[in-house]
């Protein structure tokens, strides 16, 4: 294994976190939009 | 040689890493939010109701009949073979609606009553004479039903029947064994309630009616247009109440709660009891309770006002047939979580369940197996049971 495979798993792991999390805290933010959507048109 | 193979670095194998890190990292962090308080932040919020239905100062139930049927086989084939758990209760060939040679599964309502309304309800000998002659196992038939009697706060005391069972015979002599004959006929019971339109549960009822056909009678909504015809076809005079699904408070620590939902056998809605008794706690009352036993304990968590729950009675609807699978497990081991100090449990709860709710350390009171109730696991015919504070 070499080191830049396992230097892309720690930043691969630090990204899919963030990644998974901002998708969580945007949901709700994201039905917002979706619902003034429905409002404007 | 590449440049970057020059330098030392190779973009491919980062590349992996990267997808492999980021699948796992995604795949990680959904185990870390599905395990961690966050995961409730979408959940919708309940406020308890908290309604307060007054106080009571006991309650206790007499178990007149808890044997609906006696061969789990016999029933079991039956329903089978009229084309399963989904299929019209009245179109069984079942007594009390048997046609004459009923074929399993070939009947109707109105072809059934048809033979026998001119017995109803004043000749139920003759009229279950006709489904031993002519109905699919006649011999099968038992019934559930329980008289509950409720002392309130001022010394008042209420008498409720829950329940007219299903075959005329075997009803007629439980009532009369119990002394619920007289009771009827000396317009001693308060009201008649009618958990649910199950044939076990309600086919019995001209029984109810031929010792007092003026009797207040409760139904949940949701019955059928037979159920609604046998009502009248029974015989009854009195006044008929249809109770709304949610509560409804009837006096001081008494109130019927109607469950809104699907059931076996073409059946629709089931409502139970509870009642706040003082210094005790909430006791909880059903019949079948096909709204399940934790749907039962919630409901009362999130409607009304009480201090803890102390007691519940009835069949628990956990293994009717007594079969058994790993999920009724879980629904033995988060009953703990409720903290009953008094389990009266019987009939579709099932002798196996009862046993597993004693191996579980239940507070179970155990019976007496008279009058063909088959174990003294749980509450069999005749037996008693009283919710009161110590």
């Amino acid at each position: 294994m070499s080191t830049e495979y396992k230097i892309g798993i720690f930043v691969g792991i630090v990204l899919g976190v963030l990644v998974y999390f901002t998708i969580i805290w945007a949901l709700p933010i994201m039905a917002k939009w979706n619902w003034m959507l429905t409002k404007i048109t | 040689m590449t440049e970057e193979e020059k330098k030392g670095l190779n973009r491919r194998d980062f590349v992996k890493g990267l997808i492999v890190g980021g699948a796992g990292g995604v795949i990680g962090a959904m185990g870390i939010y599905s395990y961690s308080p966050w995961r409730e932040r979408y959940f919708a919020k309940a406020t308890p109701k908290n309604i307060d239905i007054g106080e009571c100062r006991s309650v206790k139930v007499t178990n007149i009949s808890e044997t609906s049927w006696f061969e789990n086989k016999v029933l079991m084939g039956d329903i089978k073979g009229a084309g399963g758990l989904l299929v019209n209760q009245y179109t069984y060939n079942w007594p009390p609606f048997a046609e004459p040679k009923g074929q399993l599964g070939k009947g109707t309502y109105e072809k059934g009553i048809k033979e026998i309304k001119k017995w109803l309800p004043h000749d139920l000998e003759r009229a279950w004479q006709f489904q031993i002659e002519n109905a699919v196992h006649p011999e099968n038939a038992g019934g559930f039903s329980c008289l509950i009697e409720v002392e309130l706060l001022d010394g008042t005391k209420k008498k409720i029947l829950q329940d007219a069972g299903w075959s005329y015979n075997w009803m007629d002599q439980a009532y009369k064994r119990e002394g619920i004959d007289r009771m009827l006929e000396r317009k001693e019971i308060d009201l008649f309630m009618l958990t649910h339109e199950h044939f076990d549960h309600f086919w019995g009822l001209p029984v109810v009616y031929k010792y007092n056909p003026e009797i207040i009678t409760y139904i949940p909504e949701g019955f059928y247009q037979e159920g609604m015809q046998y009502i009248r076809d029974s015989g009854h005079r009195g006044k008929l109440v249809v109770t709304k699904p949610g509560l409804t408070p009837l006096f001081s620590g008494c109130a019927i709660y109607n469950f809104a939902i699907p059931i076996i056998c073409r059946v629709y809605g089931e409502q139970s009891w509870y009642f706040n008794v003082k210094d005790a706690g909430m006791v909880s009352v059903t019949g079948c309770c096909h709204q399940g036993i934790i749907q039962f304990a919630a409901t009362a968590k999130d409607t009304i006002k009480y201090k803890k729950n102390y007691g519940i009675y009835g069949g628990l609807h956990i293994s009717p047939f007594e079969d058994w699978d790993p999920k009724y497990d879980d629904l033995v081991l988060s009953m703990r979580k409720y903290e009953f100090e008094k389990v009266g449990c019987n009939h579709c709860t099932g002798i196996t369940c009862a046993k597993k709710f004693i191996e579980a350390g239940y507070p179970v009171i155990q019976g007496t197996a008279r009058f063909r109730s088959k174990d003294k696991a749980y509450l069999g015919n005749g037996d008693t049971i009283e919710f009161r504070a110590a």
